[in-house]
């Protein structure tokens, strides 16, 4: 008997194959490639041996604040004081007890990557969308590239982070992804945005 | 209404979640009703400073302590819970 195996399906997947590949790039949107993803919290007073561990381990540099930072297939985005959450990319369903047991005694390690769905936003209006869900200063200045933040969009939670210019990232509880996909599409409609799905 | 959450920056308070006066310290197990009905039911109604304890229930889920002026809603400071405790 052939193995059962059911490739990772993207929350967004269908929806986004309702937009055109094409159209004035002004919003592109689309799922990164399939990563895993957990939650890492330092122990009490373990902050500073977590950093080193953490970049001995991954080369990262681990900083303690609402930061975006990657290094290799690792990033880091700052949650709260201690608490980051952590991606790989394409890691295997069963990845996060490595970094668990690797950071024993730092850091509570947690998988979380069939938990969050993931959405990127690339273009110039971007920003502006996303403005119109985060009560967060969205302009370049004030959330610039390596920024992040947890808050909340359309009344569902969200982690949302800008890993390079104009190309940010929303993880939302995936279960939240139609939800979240009729507010991005109506939001869009409103503010003369077209989007459109990376080809 | 703005609070500037010492992790996250300027929020929206909207994500937060208020629980009051950060004064009141639980007694200690054997301090009797009385310690413990002050502490449960009796709060001073301060025209003025006061610091409290709010939740970034929609952000960073860490407890502040805010010193807030009750006749402006001028918010003065604003410390984590766990470094305002030591
Ligand atoms: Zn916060």
């Amino acid at each position: 008997m052939a193995d059962l195996f059911l490739p990772a399906e993207g929350a967004f997947a269908p929806f986004l194959e309702t937009l055109s590949p094409s159209g004035n790039g002004r919003l592109v949107l689309s799922e990164p490639p399939a990563r895993g993803i957990a939650t890492v919290m330092a122990r009490a007073g373990q902050g500073a041996a977590l950093a080193t561990r953490m970049k001995a381990l991954y080369g990262i540099d681990v900083e303690d604040a609402a930061r975006f930072v990657t290094a290799g297939d690792v990033a880091l985005v700052g949650t709260g004081p201690g608490a980051w959450l952590m991606l790989r990319e394409g890691a295997a369903p069963d990845w996060a007890a490595q970094p668990a047991g690797e950071l024993d005694g730092l850091a509570s390690v947690f998988d979380q990557s069939s938990g969050y769905a993931v959405l990127r936003l690339g273009g110039a209006g971007a920003a502006t969308l996303l403005s119109r869900g985060a009560f967060i200063d969205m302009h370049p200045r004030a959330f610039p590239v390596g920024a992040a933040a947890v808050t909340v969009m359309s009344h569902i939670g969200a982690i949302l982070w800008q890993r390079e210019a104009a190309v940010y990232e929303v993880a939302i509880f995936r279960s939240y992804a139609a939800s979240f996909w009729h507010w991005i599409a109506a939001t869009a409609a409103a503010n003369g945005l077209t989007p459109m799905r990376s080809a | 209404m703005r609070v500037k959450c010492p992790y996250c920056g300027d929020r929206d308070v909207h994500e937060f979640v208020y629980r009051g006066d950060a004064a009141p310290v639980r007694p200690a197990a054997d301090a009797g009703e009385a310690a413990f009905a002050d502490y449960v039911y009796l709060r001073d109604n301060p025209a003025g400073p006061i610091a409290e304890h709010w939740y970034h229930a929609q952000g960073c889920r860490n407890w502040l302590v805010v010193e807030r002026d009750t006749r402006s809603h001028a918010i003065a400071a604003v410390r984590l819970a766990r470094e305002a405790a030591r």
